[in-house]
C-alpha cells in the first residue's frame, strides 16, 4: 500500500481558557482512494476534527499534534498557504444545504467562483465547467439551476450543488460532515448513492452519527466518543463484533429488525453511560 | 408580486405624505392669538390688521386654507413669506445647495468610514483593538454633533488655522473652496452618524461570520477578508440600506444644528430665522420639505429592498 | 464583560442623578446670578470657572442635570404611557383594529423630534415644555413598534394561548401575561429613548428653542460658550462633557440590559 494521503497523529484540540478538550489525542490514516467513516454522537469531536483538517477552527481553539496531508504538515501551516489548499486539494461538504449557499448569489456563479479562485488561467470555460459538474451530480436542467438563487432550489438540489462545488477542482481529499442529515429519507438515499459514485477516485472522510449511512459509503470506520477514538476497523467487522460498549449500544439501537413488536428498542445508554468507562 | 407590494407601499406613502402635511399645517396654524396682530405689533391701526388678515387669507376656514396650501405646494408654490412678502419657493431653492452638500457628503463619509471600522471591530472583537474600536463608537454615539463641531473649530480653525471656521462657498464658484469650507461641518456630522452605522455594521458582520455560507466561502479557499467582501457585504448591504435610510432623517436634523455651528446659510438657518421671526409660512414649508424627503427616502429604500433581496422577491411571489 | 457595561452605565447615570438631586436643594452659587469675575478659569472658589456673564459654571452644570432628567423622565414616561398600551393593543388584536395603530406608528417613526419641536416653538414659542412635548410625541412610535413586536411574540406562546382559550378577558391577559413578559424589552427601549431625549433637548436648547434664558441647560451653555471659542475655548468643555456622560450612561444601561436579556431579545430584532 502506498503512503496514506492523510496522516493524523496525536491530534488534540482544546477550546477557551478552561482548556476544554474537544479532541483528545487521536490518530488515524486515510489512504489513497480510501474512505474513512467517523461515527459518534454530537459533541464527540467528529466535526471539530473535520474542521481542524480544514484549518477552519475558531481563533480561540488550540491545536496540537500533527495532521499531514500529502506529506505536508497542516498544523501551524500559514493561513496564506492553507487558503490555496482549501477548495482545491481539500474540500468539504457541510451538513446544512439550506444555509450553506449565499442566498444573494446565483448558484452557478458560486460554483464557478471556486474554480476561478484556484485556476485563474481557466477563466474562459468556467460556465461550461459548471454546467458539466451540475449534470454530473444529477441535476436535470443544469442551465436553469445555475441561473437560480439557492432559495429557488429544493434541499436535494442544493446539496447536489454543494457537492459539485466541492468536487469542481478535483480535490485529493473530501471531508463530508453529515451531508445527508438535514435531508428527508428519500433524498438522503439519492444523495448517498451520488456521493458513493462521485467519491470514486477521491480520498474521503465521512462524518456521521448514523452507522447505516456510513456503511453505504465507507469500508472502514472509526468510532469517536468524548474526543477519543474508541474503536476503529473494517465496518463489517465492527458491526459483527463491536468491542466497546458504546459501539455495542450504537449497533443494538439501530437494529429495529431484532426487536419484537411491543418490546422496547434498546438505546445506547443500556450499554454505555458517560463516565462509566 | 413585487409590483403589487410596491403599489401597496406607494399607497401608504401617499397617505403618510398627506397626514404629515396636515399635521404640519395644523400645528403651524393652531397658534393661539391673532397672527396679524403679532406680526404688526400692538401699535398698528385697526384697519391695518384687517387688511393683513385679508392678504394672508387668515380669515377663511381652516380646511379651505389647508387644501389651498397643499394644492400650491404640489405645484411647487409655497406661498409668500409673512415677512417681506416674498415667494417662499425660490427662497428655499437658493438655500438647498448648502444643506444638500452637507447631508450628502456627511452620509458618504459616515458610510465610507463606518464600513471598514465596523468590519474590523467585528473581526477583532475578541481582541483588545476590536474592543477599543467599539468602545470609541460608544463615545461617538453619546457626543452631540454640535459639540464635536465646536471642538473641531477650536482645534483646526482657531488653534491650527488649517481650515475656515465658518461660511460657505458655492460648488459652482470653486470646488476647492467648497470642499475646504465643508470639511469641518461634514466631519462633525459624520462622526456621530459613522458611530451609529459602524455599530450596526459590526453586529451584522458578526452575524454573517456565523452564517453557514460564510463557512462555505472559507472552505472553498477565500480569505476571511475576501469572503466578507464577496459574500458578507452582499448580505449586509440590503439591511444596511434600510438603516442608512432611517439615519438620513437624523442626518437632516443634525445638519440644521451644524449649520448654526458653522454659520452656514442653509435650510436650517433659514428655518431658525423664520422661527424667531414667527414667519410660519416659511416654517411650515421647510418642515414639510424635510419631513417629506425623509418619508420619500424611506419609501425608496423600502422599494429597493424589495427589488434587491432575492429572498424577499420569492417570498412575495409565494403569497 | 457583560456586567461591566451595565455597571458603567449605572454609575454614569448615578452621577447625573446625584448632581440633579443635590441641585434641587443646593448649588454652590446661584446658577443665574453674577457671582464672580467674568470668564474665570477653573479653580477656587469657582471649581469649573465662570461664564461670560460671571455665573458659576459648576452651579449651572448642576442645574442642567436637573432639567435633563426632568425632560428625560417626563418625555419618556409620557411616550411609554401612550405607546405601550397602543402597541400591546395592536399586537393582541387581529385585523384592521390592530393594523392601523401599527401603520400610524410606522408613518410617524420618521418624524424627527427636533423638527416637531421647531414647529411647536414657531407656533407656541419655545420652552422646556414644548421641547418635552415634541420629544415625547416623537418617541411614541418607537414604543408602539417594540411593544407590538414583543406582544406578538408573547401571544404565540402556549400559556397565553391557554389563558385566552379558557376565557380570560383580553385586558386581564394583557396585564397578567403580556406586560410582565415584555417589560424587559420596554426597559431597554426606555433607556435608549432616554439617551436620545437628552441629545434632542441639548440640540434644542443649543438652538435657543428649548429652555428660556432663566433656566441654564447644558445645550444653552454651549450656545453661549461658542462666543468665546477664540479666547476661552475651555468654556465649551464642561457642558458638552456633561451631555456626553449622561447620554452614554443611558446608552450603556440599554446595552447592558440588552446583553443581560440577550437570548430573548435577539429573536425580536
Amino acid at each position: 500500500m502506498s503512503d496514506p494521503v492523510l496522516q493524523v497523529r496525536d491530534l488534540t484540540i482544546t477550546f477557551g481558557r478552561r482548556q476544554q478538550k474537544a479532541v483528545d489525542s487521536i490518530s488515524f490514516d486515510v489512504g489513497a482512494d480510501e474512505r474513512l467513516g467517523i461515527i459518534g454522537q454530537s459533541g464527540s469531536g467528529k466535526s471539530v476534527t473535520a474542521l481542524a483538517i480544514m484549518g477552519l477552527l475558531p481563533d480561540h481553539a488550540r491545536v496540537t499534534g500533527s495532521i499531514r496531508f500529502d506529506g505536508r504538515e497542516l498544523v501551524g501551516l500559514p493561513e496564506r498557504e492553507y487558503r490555496q489548499l482549501r477548495g482545491d486539494d481539500i474540500a468539504m461538504i457541510f451538513q446544512e444545504p439550506m444555509t450553506a449557499l449565499d442566498p444573494t448569489m446565483k448558484v452557478g456563479r458560486q460554483i464557478g467562483e471556486v474554480v476561478a479562485l484556484h485556476h485563474a488561467d481557466q477563466r474562459g470555460g468556467i460556465r461550461d465547467d459548471v454546467l458539466t459538474w451540475l449534470e454530473r451530480v444529477g441535476i436535470v436542467e443544469p442551465a436553469r439551476i445555475a441561473d437560480s438563487f439557492p432559495h429557488e432550489l429544493s434541499g436535494g438540489q442544493r446539496q447536489r450543488a454543494l457537492i459539485a462545488m466541492a468536487l469542481a477542482n478535483h480535490p485529493g481529499l473530501v471531508l463530508c460532515d453529515e451531508p445527508t442529515t438535514a435531508l428527508d429519507v428519500l433524498v438522503q438515499r439519492q444523495i448517498l448513492a451520488l456521493l458513493d459514485e462521485q467519491l470514486e477516485g477521491h480520498s474521503a472522510i465521512f462524518v456521521s452519527h448514523d452507522l447505516a449511512v456510513v456503511r453505504q459509503v465507507c469500508r472502514r470506520v472509526a468510532v469517536m466518543l468524548e474526543g477519543r477514538i474508541v474503536e476503529e476497523g473494517p465496518i463489517d467487522q465492527i458491526i459483527a463484533e463491536p468491542q466497546h460498549p458504546y459501539t455495542q449500544g450504537l449497533i443494538a439501537s439501530a437494529r429495529i429488525d431484532r426487536v419484537q413488536p411491543g418490546e422496547r428498542l434498546p438505546s445506547v445508554a443500556d450499554f454505555y453511560r458517560a463516565g462509566d468507562a | 408580486m413585487v409590483l403589487r407590494r410596491v403599489l401597496v407601499r406607494a399607497a401608504w406613502l401617499l397617505a403618510s405624505l398627506l397626514l404629515a402635511s396636515f399635521l404640519i399645517f395644523a400645528v403651524a396654524n393652531a397658534l393661539p392669538g391673532d397672527m396679524a396682530q403679532i406680526l404688526l405689533g400692538t401699535n398698528a391701526a385697526p384697519g391695518e390688521a384687517e387688511a393683513l388678515r385679508e392678504r394672508l387669507g387668515l380669515n377663511r376656514p381652516f380646511l379651505v386654507r389647508y387644501l389651498e396650501w397643499l394644492g400650491g405646494v404640489l405645484q411647487l408654490d409655497f406661498g409668500n413669506s409673512y415677512i417681506g412678502n416674498r415667494p417662499i419657493g425660490p427662497l428655499i431653492a437658493a438655500r438647498l445647495e448648502v444643506t444638500l452638500s452637507l447631508t450628502i457628503l456627511g452620509m458618504l463619509l459616515a458610510v465610507l468610514v463606518a464600513l471598514p471600522i465596523g468590519a474590523y471591530a467585528a473581526a477583532r472583537r475578541r481582541h483588545l483593538d476590536g474592543a477599543a474600536v467599539s468602545a470609541l463608537s460608544q463615545v461617538g454615539l453619546a457626543i452631540p454633533a454640535f459639540w464635536a463641531g465646536i471642538w473641531l473649530v477650536i482645534i483646526f480653525a482657531v488653534q491650527l488655522r488649517w481650515l475656515p471656521a465658518s461660511g460657505y462657498v458655492s460648488y459652482w464658484d470653486s470646488i476647492g473652496q467648497w470642499l475646504l469650507h465643508l470639511i469641518l461641518p461634514v466631519i462633525s456630522l459624520a462622526l456621530v452618524q459613522g458611530s451609529v452605522i459602524s455599530r450596526y455594521v459590526r453586529s451584522s458582520v458578526i452575524e454573517v461570520m456565523q452564517e453557514d455560507y460564510f463557512r462555505t466561502a472559507r472552505a472553498v479557499g477565500w480569505s476571511k477578508t475576501r469572503a466578507l467582501v464577496r459574500h458578507g457585504l452582499r448580505n449586509i448591504a440590503i439591511s444596511l440600506l434600510t438603516v442608512i435610510g432611517l439615519q438620513l432623517a437624523t442626518l437632516l436634523v443634525g445638519a440644521i444644528i451644524i449649520e448654526q455651528v458653522f454659520a452656514l446659510n442653509g435650510l436650517g438657518s433659514t428655518l431658525l430665522r423664520a422661527v424667531s421671526g414667527r414667519d410660519l409660512g416659511v416654517v411650515q414649508a421647510i418642515v414639510l420639505l424635510l419631513v417629506w424627503s425623509v418619508l420619500i427616502i424611506n419609501f425608496l429604500v423600502d422599494v429597493a429592498y424589495q427589488i434587491i433581496d432575492p429572498r424577499l422577491r420569492r417570498a412575495a411571489e409565494a403569497r | 464583560m457583560k456586567r461591566a457595561t451595565l455597571y458603567l452605565g449605572l454609575s454614569l447615570i448615578g452621577l447625573v442623578v446625584l448632581l440633579a438631586v443635590v441641585g434641587i436643594f443646593w448649588t454652590p452659587y446661584s446658577p443665574t446670578a453674577m457671582v464672580g469675575p467674568r470668564l474665570a478659569r477653573p479653580g477656587w472658589p469657582h471649581l469649573l470657572g465662570t461664564d461670560g456673564f460671571g455665573a458659576d459654571i459648576f452651579s449651572r452644570i448642576i442645574n442642567g442635570a436637573k432639567i435633563v432628567l426632568l425632560v428625560g423622565i417626563v418625555s419618556v414616561s409620557g411616550a411609554a404611557l401612550v405607546g405601550v398600551p397602543t402597541g400591546i393593543f395592536a399586537g393582541m388584536k387581529r385585523g384592521w383594529a390592530g393594523e392601523i395603530p401599527a401603520r400610524l406608528a410606522d408613518i410617524l417613526y420618521g418624524f424627527p423630534a427636533l423638527l416637531l419641536a421647531i414647529l411647536f416653538a414657531a407656533a407656541l414659542g419655545g420652552s422646556t415644555w414644548t421641547a418635552m412635548l415634541a420629544i415625547s410625541i416623537s418617541t411614541v412610535p418607537a414604543f408602539v413598534r417594540i411593544a407590538r413586536a414583543a406582544t406578538l411574540q408573547v401571544m404565540s406562546q402556549g400559556y397565553v394561548e391557554a389563558a385566552r382559550l379558557s376565557g380570560t378577558p383580553s385586558p386581564s391577559v394583557a396585564v397578567r401575561h403580556v406586560l410582565p413578559n415584555i417589560a424587559p424589552v420596554l426597559g431597554v427601549q426606555a433607556s435608549v429613548s432616554f439617551g436620545i431625549a437628552i441629545l434632542a433637548e441639548a440640540g434644542l436648547s443649543y438652538l435657543g428653542l428649548g429652555s428660556r434664558a432663566s433656566e441654564p441647560t447644558w445645550g444653552r451653555m454651549l450656545r453661549e460658550a461658542q462666543d468665546y471659542i477664540f479666547s476661552e475655548p475651555i468654556q465649551a468643555l464642561w457642558p458638552g462633557l456633561a451631555i456626553a456622560v449622561a447620554t452614554m450612561g443611558f446608552n450603556l444601561l440599554g446595552d447592558g440590559l440588552r446583553d443581560l436579556l440577550d437570548p430573548r431579545l435577539r429573536e425580536l430584532r
